[in-house]
């Protein structure tokens, strides 16, 4: 299967009053097309941090090395104009936390018919019916249009960010955190979203520490941790058999499967880590983990990045 | 058996607007108790009543009909001094951390406040030894006390909120969905933490949350929101 998108030696750092911050280091990935990935990890793991990377809309602050391509096109090198006339049309970005990412001075219908008059996809005139569609889309009221965002609940802002992102159904479509804080509901009205945009072409790729979401939606599930990309897995293979420690200690700690903390805090990185960054918490640590390089290793669909494989 | 703690006596609430004629219900005739020594969970979507259950319980919002016990004196009847040690025994810990805390404080300065307020800690020796043995049993650094809440993780924040809250030594905590921001490791190291204090001080713990999974897991008893009706249900029936 020819790849969507390919990530090749990222890293990530952000110069800080404090030193340079390492958020992304020795990522390659390959995203397959027309399935959905979710990316899985916690707070400050660097999973939204390679999103930003890939849409390059990083901070100021932040400088990225490596290769991002994406259809056969460098990401990394494209000018700012170039890369504006791909943000939108060809790659989605739906950011977190919608009651800051939504301008609260403009109606919804704006927000929604911004991106797609920009990019020149519909005129000023067809404004009103292409809303209008969306929002069906979507199975929101379509009078919402004329309505403000902080006038709507969570789970609805949630929903019309969504739908200014992925306006132009483009092909790859990154959204970070498309369901934190929301009830069950609103939870499964999401995911019933993101399904509808793979199945009119979309590729989902999906940044969440929500593992129970990532188990009912994922076809692919990429693990990051410490700032570094763990596990790569099919679905049912890593919900059957995770292969990485920390995989195992993410899943063994939902509610659903008891409970079971982690002991341990997770890391943050002033110098460029060489060894596992799972290794002071890891239950299944070797001596070797301690100062030994660890490279990725493929096993049959699957990649892992830990010394006992 | 457990005593009774807290007792809502067919509670009614609802919320006005000066846009509406018409006051829009939240709850009506709505009962539930807590017992000491009890872990509760209360279920339901967003938007629910949830979390106006216990603002009405700490006299944050006004309630119309029914009444609401701590150890069988209605709260609406205390005096100042009852009012101020019921606030020290029910602690709550909520959502967002970041808001919880003064954000020009160090955050020593805002574990100092509880031996501030409460007259019965207020001749204590030394708080900030205790205030250190707290944050040992949440698993945090006495480093942190010097700095201030943007400096600092969710799930640290939320730590401390906890430290806070157990500080003052309380009968009974709530956790308003206290959990639901953070990642799933933090939220099982806490709900460990919850687990084993309840458990050593005898003290009664109510979760709040939309989260199904936690609540069946944590609570011995639930509450649920459930088209447009309150009450008990058993953890089978999730």
């Amino acid at each position: 299967m020819s790849h969507l998108l390919s990530i090749k030696d990222l890293e990530v750092t952000f110069r800080t009053a404090e030193g340079t911050g390492y958020a992304v280091t020795d990522v390659s990935a390959d995203l397959k097309p027309h399935q959905i990935t979710t990316i899985l990890g916690e707070s400050g793991s660097g999973k939204s941090v390679l999103g930003s990377a890939i849409v390059q809309l990083l901070a100021p602050n932040a400088s990225a090395k490596g290769s991002i391509r994406f259809q056969d096109r460098e990401l990394t090198t494209l000018s700012a104009k170039e890369m504006d006339r791909i943000r939108g049309t060809e790659i989605g970005w739906v950011a977190q936390n919608p009651q800051s990412a939504l301008n609260s001075v403009f109606q919804i219908g704006t927000l929604i018919a911004e991106g797609p008059i920009h990019h020149k996809y519909i005129t000023k005139n067809e404004k009103p019916t292409f809303v209008r569609k969306i929002l069906t889309s979507l199975r929101l009221p379509e009078k919402l249009d004329k309505q403000y965002s902080f006038e709507l609940s969570g789970g609805m802002a949630q929903r019309v960010l969504i739908a200014s992102g992925s306006g132009m159904v483009p092909p790859l479509l990154i959204l970070d955190e498309p369901t934190k804080g929301l009830d069950d509901n609103n939870v499964a009205a999401v995911k019933r979203i993101i399904e509808d945009l793979a199945a009119r072409g979309s590729t989902p790729l999906v940044i969440t520490h929500d593992v129970d979401l990532a188990e009912e939606l994922a076809d692919e599930i990429w693990i990051f941790y410490g700032s570094q990309l763990v596990e790569q897995a099919p679905k049912e293979a890593f919900f059957k058999q995770p292969l990485h420690p920390y995989s195992k200690g993410l899943i063994d700690a939902t509610p659903k499967r008891g409970l079971v903390p982690i002991p341990g805090e997770s890391p943050a990185f002033n110098t460029r880590p060489v060894r596992c960054t799972y290794y002071p918490r890891c239950p299944a640590a070797l001596e070797i983990c301690r100062n030994q390089a660890c490279p990725t290793v493929t096993l049959d669909n699957r990649r892992v990045k830990c010394l006992r494989y | 058996m457990s005593q009774i703690l807290i007792k809502y006596d067919r509670v009614s609430k609802s919320f006005g607007s000066p846009y509406r004629s018409r006051k829009i219900p939240v709850f009506h005739d709505l009962s539930l108790t807590i017992g000491t020594n009890e872990r509760i969970g209360i279920l339901g979507p967003s938007g629910c009543g949830k979390s106006t259950l216990l603002r009405m319980l700490l006299g944050l919002i006004p309630f119309e009909g029914g009444k609401i016990f701590f150890r069988q004196q209605d709260i609406k009847k205390m005096t100042k001094v009852e009012r101020k040690q019921f606030h020290q025994d029910v602690q709550v810990v909520l959502q967002d951390p970041l808001n919880a805390f003064n954000p020009v404080w160090r955050m020593q300065r805002s574990l100092l406040e509880p031996f501030v307020l409460f007259p019965s800690l207020k001749n204590l020796l030394q708080p900030e030894n205790l205030i250190k043995t707290q944050l040992n049993a949440v698993g945090l650094e006495p480093a942190l006390l010097n700095r201030y809440p943007h400096q600092l993780s969710g799930g640290q924040l939320q730590r401390l909120a906890l430290a806070r809250a157990l500080l003052v030594d309380p009968v009974c905590l709530f956790l308003d969905e206290a959990t639901s921001m953070l990642d799933v490791s933090i939220q099982a190291q806490i709900m460990q933490l919850i687990k084993e204090r309840q458990k050593s001080k005898n003290m009664s713990v109510v979760i709040i949350s939309h989260d199904r999974e936690l609540i069946k897991h944590m609570c011995q008893r639930i509450y649920a929101f459930k088209d447009e009706k309150f009450g008990e249900i058993k953890p089978s029936e999730l």
